[in-house]
């Protein structure tokens, strides 16, 4: 019945994990991952970067940790596990990086996001590496927003123009001194390694439902030009314009960014996160990354939700308490 | 720019004047009539901050925070050259591409240099009065005990970024091997004290753009409106009229504070001037360091 829900199902020799079950289908799925033979490089690549090629429909991902994929088609996927490379590596890499390219080659958007649930829609929160996203998504679902979603959030680019609609496939993975802040269980280790720190953890609350309709995008921002005050325990909220809207999905939002416009196509793209930005409320919410202040900016942004259902959202300066 | 050779490194230990220097060069590229706004340099210069999540995220294409620390790291060689190799095929040939670092000259675990001298043109190195710079790294951190600056700049293991924070871990070594790292990098250095640009601002503008053979060099007008663009009450006013991103998560001071040399005076006690010198009295003395000098 879950299954029904997802733009896609997979077939993998792999366990997906929990949070990716609904996607899963052992026979006739869209999709099929296999273990098999991944090459090191691609005859003529059209684009490349340090960790991947694209050619021809085909893009190859080379993780530094030895898992490399290779993605073909929207259809099919290969791994190799080489250099010690555990079942947890590649999980990680696969719900991430690889999916994101399946997703975009399918015509889907990968974005870059954790999310949190209101009922049948759903709240993103993007923003640069290291902004809390995670930990932001996790401390929300104690505050009444069950959690949706973490890292990669798939979005539907078809009819945009009438809902967004968006799917979630990972578990959330914190760092461990996020684990108190935002008020969630440890779980255990992402990766096969104790060199990697982030841990899996269950949050206060987490969503059923595998897909919902996108209504607000929270960015999640540490400086705000023109705050001289000093205070470090001050919030800034303030709604985008549309050009700041496409400036801050294209920065910030977009998943494994340069294999995504690869795959995608620079103008196509472009034409997504316009029809994105114009279907969407988007707010830039400021704060100090101080541990002790994180509770009150998470309080702020929760309230801030719940002004966006009541239509009341107030742009303004805050303080934390 | 030579071959595949455009990257300039300007380095330093943290407060050591290295924001202030990449102000008078971008002040000094830009040539115009207004100043480079603070929190604008990165747009007056073609520039990376290599060592930032963003930016290596954008450029390796996948997720530095899906990988081990030494994982980041053993790409970041490639990282460096594919985005030189980049800057070649986009036809910014003749641009230096300016990346600021803190961190030692030295290489991965694998033993490859982190700062590829095959795409570099060479470096800026500034070194600042170690005592100076344990005071001014105390007020960054909100922390003006002073004695865990000290200990910091004497410490091997010393370092800023990785988990958790917006750039990658960046191993700096106690001070003393962070100067040696530099100033015995296989490719030229360029090695400027910050006491002497203080005290010869244009002068030795003029010497670092002449290193990195910049147009207008010896432009004695450009160089003298790119310092007066950088002059510190006026990074001080800029910051007092729109903040700075750079500054110290847990600083009560500003980020331009004082920017004065023999600053330590006022504020390390004989002990802690002590075990600085028994920590780098040699390495301070190489380069005209001592506690009675100024600076």
């Amino acid at each position: 019945m879950a299954a029904q829900q997802v733009p896609f199902t997979i077939d993998a020799d792999f366990d997906l994990g929990e949070a990716a079950a609904p996607w899963s289908r052992a026979h006739g799925a869209d999709v099929v991952v296999r273990r098999g033979t991944v090459p090191s490089s691609l005859p003529r690549p059209e684009s490349r970067g340090v960790a991947w090629q694209h050619a021809a429909g085909r893009t190859l991902i080379l993780t530094p940790c030895g898992v490399r994929f290779l993605v073909e088609g929207g259809s099919t996927m290969r791994y190799a596990l080489d250099g010690g490379a555990s079942p947890a590596d590649l999980r990680l890499f696969f719900l991430g990086t690889a999916l994101s390219v399946l997703t975009a080659q399918r015509g889907l958007l990968p974005l870059k996001a954790s999310a949190v649930a209101d009922g049948e829609d759903v709240h993103a929160l993007i923003g640069m590496p290291a902004r809390g996203k995670s930990a932001s998504a996790a401390a929300l679902a104690a505050r009444g927003y069950p959690f949706f979603a973490d890292d990669l959030l798939i979005l539907d680019p078809e009819g945009l123009d009438t809902e967004a609609r968006c799917y979630r496939c990972d578990d959330l993975k914190v760092w461990p001194k996020a684990l108190a802040l935002a008020d969630c269980e440890e779980r255990g280790p992402v990766r096969g390694t104790s060199k990697y720190r982030k841990l899996y953890a269950m949050p206060r609350q987490r969503a059923a439902r595998v897909s919902g309709r996108l209504r607000t995008v929270v960015y999640l921002a540490s400086f705000k030009r023109g705050d001289t005050s000093g205070d470090r325990h001050s919030t800034h909220l303030e709604r985008l314009s549309g050009s700041e809207k496409v400036e801050a999905v294209v920065r910030a939002a977009i998943h494994s960014r340069p294999i995504t416009i690869a795959v995608v196509g620079r103008l196509p793209l472009f034409q997504w996160v316009m029809a994105l930005s114009r279907r969407m409320e988007m707010l830039r919410f400021t704060r100090s990354e101080i541990p002790t202040v994180f509770g009150a900016g998470v309080n702020r942004i929760a309230a801030l939700l719940s002004a966006t259902e009541s239509g009341a959202v107030q742009t303004c300066k805050g303080a934390a308490p | 720019m030579s071959g595949q050779r455009r990257i300039v490194w300007l380095a330093s230990y943290p407060r050591s004047g290295n924001t202030w220097t990449r102000l008078l060069l971008a002040n000094f590229l830009s040539a115009a009539a207004e100043p480079v706004g603070i929190n604008d340099i990165g747009n007056a210069m073609s520039s990376a901050l290599t060592y930032g999540l963003p930016w290596f995220d954008s450029v390796a294409g996948i997720s530095s925070s899906d990988c081990t620390e030494e994982e980041a790291e053993s790409l970041r060689p490639a990282v460096v050259r594919f985005w030189a190799q980049e800057a070649k095929r986009e036809g910014r040939e003749e641009t230096p591409l300016f990346c600021k670092s803190h961190e030692a000259c030295r290489t991965t675990p694998a033993g490859e240099p982190l700062f590829p001298d095959d795409v570099t043109v060479g470096a800026v190195y500034l070194i600042r009065n170690p005592l100076d710079v344990a005071v001014s790294w105390a007020f960054y951190n909100g922390n003006e005990g002073f004695a865990d600056s000290v200990a910091y700049l004497n410490a091997q293991t010393s370092s800023i970024g990785g988990a958790g924070s917006h750039e990658l871990r960046q191993w700096l070594f106690d001070w003393s091997g962070h100067v040696e790292s530099w100033t015995g990098a296989p490719f030229p250095v360029l090695t400027v004290r910050y006491e002497d640009l203080l005290a010869d601002t244009v002068g030795w503008l003029g010497r670092i753009a002449s290193f990195l053979r910049l147009d207008g060099a010896s432009d004695h007008r450009r160089l003298e409106q790119a310092v007066a663009h950088s002059a510190f009450a006026r990074l001080q006013e800029n910051e007092d009229r729109e903040g700075f991103r750079k500054r110290g998560l847990y600083s009560r001071t500003p980020f331009f504070r004082s920017g004065v040399a023999g600053d330590w005076r006022r504020h390390l006690s004989a002990a802690q001037v002590r075990d600085v010198l028994a920590a780098h009295g040699a390495t301070m003395a190489r380069f005209g360091y001592s506690c009675r000098a100024t600076g």
